[in-house]
């Protein structure tokens, strides 16, 4: 029987929960920004280490002052990515928090940190090293949603870790 | 369809046992003949053989009015909660009535019922106006009977085709994954029997094959019954989102506003600080030619202080094309394998530009290079904005030193580099106040402004641009202040050159 497990994305608006997250299930990219309102859930079949499993993956709305993450949205989750823009430094400084309030609700999930956007190289802003000064013991995957540069590599270690987590 | 005898009398059995079949004959004038089962409970009681039918029960007027042999008419209610389905014989010379207990499904019935017409009021009573209102609105109705066990009540909305299941209770974990979330939250609000309503707030998600935009309210009706309702929000959501979207666009181009501001103040910063330096040097050089000194000294502040003004005029003369190239480079600097200034050499540099302003002011200082440090070493990033978060720190150093003489035997300020694996550390010290550990949390913070001994002081933008600038080759900056000794320090560690890929400096790859 294929396992389900839930994932959830989360971050601050506009880092590109969205993108990774068509990226990851459906191979496409769009270069538009369309602010997420509430969550949007997609799926898809994952076999890592020959093992199926039914990824449901909740793409949360970003997170600030216009909407907050609700605590019922991370229910249930088997792990979580927290996606960074490699070019807001802003996008980080609201991680520590976020990260607390969520797994406060979630339980010690498996999870990772997301850099998104180095292929913007130019404006890279945001380090690992910056985020693991933040959040030590944190793994950093660095991602592009629009070439795909780490999406799978992310995806699937963060199925690895639910997989020993289990 | 001939049914087995055996099969008939179970049946028959079944049905005396479940069903409490009550029974009345009349004759052609309508005379009740006789009574049989226990019609007592159906209220029915009363009844007296010989005596008309209709005069008794005027309820069963109609009951016989009928052209067909045999009819029923079900959940006929006898009285309040008692329900019966009554079956009708016409013979050829008498007339039967069969009452059988319906009072479960009756029952169950009237409490739908119930709720289909509480709703109803409710949306009237907010001047919604008619039953046809639900269905135009598009919500579906859920009744909870039970965990996971509910059914539509009404017709549901057409948008549900497919999504809901045809049968008459179903699971609605197997409807959606995100209700399946929700179902945990509204169980908890149905439980505690809370007012009001528990809202999900907006979702997406693919159900039979087509993208859904909902929202559920779960509630509950002052008759205790428990209602999921499900709305398509698209249009609301589009809404929402266009609202949403446009605040975030304009905290995007703020944000980006801010980091354009904060690069020209910090430029500026970096202008006046490197025309600053040379012109002290410049002046602390003239002020010591002032003073009766060996001629051989005196040269060498004249040789100092024309190194300095000279280098003041080259910084002046290629100032505009030197910070344009900056504004682009503030953030990244990718390192030429082969380019990286030799560290030692240019702390040095930096250092000899201070020389006069140290001596002036009576403050001893001292480079100190750990002997495995070789001077040829280089780090990842730029030579210019290297020795500008040296000079920073050093000019940071000087005016929060103590000055005169020392009860130990150490300098005032010393700039100690040394090698760590991969990186090179450049710690600079001066013996002074220690600053207060509430400011220490923020001194790399921009637009701090860090306090000594001798009272607040301007440098905090320059530490915010040393840590910027040292992060942004992959490495750190820290702070700490030594209580035996009464010394800052202020150290930054910087891959050295070729090392920066396995030190994880991403902007530096």
């Amino acid at each position: 029987m294929v396992a389900r497990r839930k994932v959830c994305m989360l971050g601050s608006f506009a880092v590109g929960k969205t993108s990774l997250v068509e990226r990851f299930t459906q191979g496409i990219f769009s270069g538009q920004y369309l602010t997420t309102v509430g969550v949007k859930i997609d799926t898809r079949d994952i076999d890592v280490d020959g093992r199926p499993t039914k990824l449901v993956v909740w793409d949360l709305h970003g997170d600030d002052v216009f909407q907050k993450v609700r605590p019922a949205y991370v229910r249930g989750a088997a792990g979580c990515l927290f996606v960074v823009d490699g070019t807001r430094t802003s996008t980080l400084d609201v991680l520590p928090e976020l990260r607390e309030r969520v797994l406060a609700h979630a339980g010690p999930i498996p999870h990772a940190v997301v850099l998104n956007k180095v292929d913007l190289a130019d404006e890279l802003i945001v380090t690992p090293d910056a985020i693991r000064t933040q959040l030590p013991r944190v793994d950093v995957h660095p991602t592009s949603a629009k070439t795909g540069e780490g999406v799978e590599t992310a995806f699937v270690a963060l199925v690895r870790r639910m997989e020993q987590d289990k | 369809m001939t049914l087995p005898a055996r099969l008939a009398s179970h049946l028959l059995a079944s049905v005396v046992e479940t069903r409490a079949p009550a029974w009345i004959e009349c004759d052609k004038a309508g005379v009740v003949r006789a009574i049989g089962g226990p019609h007592d409970s159906y209220g029915l009681g009363h009844l007296a053989v010989g005596a008309p039918l209709v005069e008794q029960v005027a309820f069963f007027e109609a009951m016989f009015a009928t052209d067909e042999a045999a009819a029923v008419l079900p959940l006929v209610e006898f009285r309040p909660g008692v329900y019966a389905d009554v079956h009708v014989f016409v013979d050829r010379d008498a007339d039967w009535l069969v009452l059988l207990d319906s009072a479960g499904i009756g029952n169950e019935e009237a409490r739908r019922q119930q709720t289909r017409n509480e709703i109803l009021l409710a949306l009237e009573g907010r001047g919604a106006g008619s039953a046809a209102l639900l269905s135009a609105l598009e919500v579906l109705v859920l009744e909870r009977h039970g965990v996971d066990d509910f059914s539509c009540v009404g017709v549901p909305p057409g948008w549900c085709d497919r999504v809901v299941p045809e049968a008459s209770r179903f699971a609605l974990t197997r409807v959606s994954t995100f209700l399946e979330s929700f179902l945990v939250d509204a169980e908890e609000f149905w439980h505690t029997e809370r007012v009001g309503s528990l809202a999900s707030g907006p979702w997406s998600e693919r159900l039979a094959d087509v993208d859904r935009c909902l929202e559920a309210t779960a509630t509950r009706l002052t008759n205790g019954a428990a209602l999921l309702l499900i709305s398509p929000v698209e249009s609301t959501l589009i809404e929402k989102q266009q609202i949403v979207q446009r605040a975030r666009d304009l905290a995007l181009e703020q944000e980006a506003r801010s980091r354009e501001a904060e690069k020209k103040e910090i430029l500026l910063h970096c202008i006046v600080h490197d025309l600053r330096s040379p012109l002290t040097s410049v002046v602390a050089s003239l002020k010591m030619l002032e003073q009766d000194l060996p001629e051989a000294d005196a040269a060498r502040f004249v040789r100092l202080g024309l190194q300095a003004g000279k280098r003041q005029e080259r910084l002046i003369r290629n100032m505009l094309s030197w910070f344009a190239e900056d504004l682009e480079g503030l953030e990244t600097w990718r390192a030429a394998k082969d380019a990286g200034p030799f560290v030692v050499a240019s702390v040095r540099a930096v250092l000899d530009e201070f020389r006069p302003a140290f001596i002036l002011r009576r403050v001893d200082f001292a480079l100190h290079r750990a002997p495995e440090l070789d001077t040829d070493v280089r780090i990842a990033g730029d030579g210019l904005r290297f020795q500008r978060v040296v000079a920073n720190l050093l000019d940071n150093a000087l005016r929060h030193s103590f000055t005169g003489a020392l009860e130990e035997a150490s300098e005032h300020i010393a700039v100690a580099v040394l090698r760590e694996g991969d990186f090179v550390r450049v710690a600079v010290e001066n013996r002074g106040e220690r600053i207060d550990v509430d400011i220490r949390q923020h001194l790399f913070e921009r637009h701090f402004t860090t306090v000594g001994g001798s009272g607040a002081s301007n440098s905090g933008l320059g530490l915010y641009y040393c840590r910027m600038t040292v992060e942004s080759w992959g490495g750190t900056i820290d702070y700490e202040y030594d209580e035996r000794l009464r010394k800052n320090r202020f150290a930054f560690r910087l891959p050295v050159l070729g090392a920066e890929d396995s030190a994880g400096g991403l902007a530096s790859r």
